[in-house]
């Protein structure tokens, strides 16, 4: 599969920049960004698997649909499109067992 | 517990507007929203912008919220961010989560609410459209409100409607490209259509707006394919590629994202959880809230304004959010009824006025076939995984409707509670009773309205819950 084309950023208004780690990989983000455009910027579109196997990521961006639950923190089923980034936030995928497929 | 005059559920422009007016007649008012920042969906992180020149990208639509932003940032009104109203019990106390750390907030009582809960894209399921690089044309544009992220360069557009065409306006004012839109509006019939233009030419700038939105994509050097059938979408863990059918002949697009929109819904899940009187709107193809003129449900003291009680933009929104605190200032004895019609009388006028284009929009733009008819193979119900041919087949043996459908297959049954599956099953199970679409069985909204911990549960007034 040709590597897939990339989310791009506008040039910033120079606002404040912070450090967070996507699954052991230190990013950095727009201190004001969610953790979903954190994610999407950084070319992680796939966040979780479903019982059967499949991935899904963001997809409402808006709090409803649910697709983009990760473990932030340690804390898992967080909705990224509705969580502002914070320092030093580690942000973990929730990969169920290979034999749940 | 905390006690208010009017509580108001959501940020947006219809929030706003009540919000303002309430307080003008000396009423205490409390805005609860789940956004970091007061503007709902079209003027979302106005005051606080992400990149350079965002404004002149997003357009004069977009920068008309400013003055309504900052009279509520200096009016003092109570705004709760990041807090989500869950459930309204019968005793008009609301209960809140916190979407931040911190301490839970406190249910609030209220003499009066007014959902100002805006508007959701109708879901849109085509073959592949749970594949991460699928997104909402809404969501797509949420990353460049608030991230200033725009799509990848090859992305595809599927759908129709003035949300999409306006979106792909403001990609190329960014100076990005798309490789192509696949418009889904089918054959026009022009002579209702032709009715409604004329009503439509009572707001010419938003006609004129219309025919350059249109006009966008060819010049920025987008495709325009029309008429596509079968369409569906591929890829494994990331979208690779779009494929549909033009007269008999397939076609592939590769692409890295692909980005839906069929046109929004009201969002009526407080409305029809509290058991309000809806009804099925034939020119907007959705159930609805009744709502008097001064957008009262059937439920006493519950208000309904903007987009939540029918699809009419930001300025009706924010419009109608006006007329309802008037009503309420009314009915709290601040306002006689004189008083009332005589303030009413130009927000009703330029609210009409708004009105006018709608039939026409609607009209031009009806949702696409496959919101109510999807291929079997398509999951329609995302969270649980359950397939339209699941569903037609429930149907098939008698669930004669969408809240028996939900029973026999768990579409619905997952955290996000039917926002994208419940009004796609009931038109399947409208077909397979041989009904209109408006003669099945509302899907019901159930409280807590979105996953809340048991300990939320505990807390609150079960007795309320349907669980
Ligand atoms: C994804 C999307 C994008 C849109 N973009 C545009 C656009 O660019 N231009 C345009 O003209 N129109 C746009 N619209 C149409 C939009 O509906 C109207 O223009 C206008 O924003 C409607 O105003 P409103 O106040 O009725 O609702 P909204 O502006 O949608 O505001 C509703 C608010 O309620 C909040 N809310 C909902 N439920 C809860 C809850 N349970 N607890 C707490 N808060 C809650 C939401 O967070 C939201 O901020 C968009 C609609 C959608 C769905």
């Amino acid at each position: 599969m040709p590597s897939a084309a990339p989310f791009k950023r506008l040039p910033t208004d120079g606002g404040e920049t912070l450090n967070i780690d996507i699954d052991g990989q230190p990013c950095a983000v727009d201190a004001r960004w969610t953790v979903a455009a954190a994610l999407i910027a950084h070319g992680r579109l796939a966040c979780r698997r479903t019982a059967d196997g499949q991935a899904r990521g963001p997809f409402c961006l808006a709090g409803a649909c649910f697709e983009c639950r990760v473990t932030i923190d340690g804390i898992p089923g967080r909705q990224a499109c509705l969580t502002p980034v914070a320092p030093d936030m580690k942000i973990t995928f929730d990969d169920p067992p290979e034999d749940a497929a | 517990m905390k006690n208010v005059d009017v509580l108001i559920v959501g940020a947006g422009p219809a929030g706003l507007g009540a919000a303002l007016s309430a307080h003008d007649f000396g009423l205490s008012v409390l805005v609860v929203d789940e956004n970091p920042r007061a503007g709902g969906q079209i003027y979302r992180a106005l005051q606080e912008n992400p990149a350079r020149g965002l404004g002149r990208i997003l357009g004069a639509d977009y920068l008309a919220g400013k003055p309504l932003l900052e009279r509520f940032a200096a009016s003092g009104v109570a705004h709760l961010p990041r807090a989500r109203v869950w459930q309204i019990g019968h005793d008009n106390v609301a209960y809140l989560s916190a979407l931040s750390p911190g301490p839970r907030p406190e249910p609030v009582k209220a003499r009066f609410i007014v959902l100002a809960t805006g508007a959701q894209e109708r879901p849109f399921p085509l073959p592949g459209w749970t594949i991460p690089g699928a997104m909402t044309v809404g969501g797509a544009q949420i990353l460049l409100k608030t991230a200033g992220l725009l799509p990848p360069d090859d992305t595809v557009l599927i759908g129709g409607g003035p949300l999409l065409y306006q979106f792909a306006w403001q990609i190329f004012q960014a100076g990005s490209r798309i490789q192509a839109i696949v418009d889904t509006r089918g054959p026009i019939a022009s002579r209702p259509l032709f009715g409604h233009a004329i009503s439509a030419l009572r707001a010419p700038a938003l006609l004129w707006r219309g025919m350059k939105l249109l006009a966008a994509p060819r010049r920025h050097g987008a495709r325009r394919v029309r008429g596509a059938a079968a369409i569906r979408i591929s890829g494994e863990s990331r979208v690779d590629s779009v494929h549909y059918s033009l007269q008999g002949v397939e076609h592939t697009l590769e692409t890295s994202a692909v980005l839906l929109h069929a046109g929004l819904m009201p969002e009526i899940n407080f409305s029809s959880a509290l058991g309000c009187a809806h009804f099925w709107n034939r020119q907007q193809h959705a159930w609805q809230a009744h709502c008097s003129i001064w957008r009262e449900s059937s439920r006493p003291g519950l208000f309904i304004a903007g987009d939540a009680g029918g699809i009419a933009g930001a300025e009706a929104a924010r419009l109608s959010g006006s007329i309802a605190a008037l009503e309420i200032a009314r009915q709290a004895g601040k306002i006689g009824a004189p008083e009332r019609d005589e303030r009413a009388r130009p927000l009703f006028r330029r609210w009409r006025q708004q009105l006018a284009p709608r039939p026409f929009l609607d009209a031009l733009y009806p949702p696409p076939p496959e919101c109510f008819s999807p291929p079997d193979e398509t999951i329609v119900c995302r969270c649980e995984n359950v397939t339209a041919g699941e569903i037609r087949r429930a149907a098939r043996l008698g669930a004669s409707g969408p809240n028996q459908i939900k029973a026999l297959t768990r579409a619905g049954m997952g955290p996000c509670q039917g926002r994208f599956c419940a009004c796609v099953t009931a038109a399947l199970a409208a077909q397979a009773a041989g009904l209109g679409l408006g003669e099945v069985a509302m899907p019901r909204g159930r409280f807590p309205l979105k996953p809340v911990t048991l300990e939320e549960i505990a807390l609150s007034d079960a007795d309320g819950l349907d669980v």
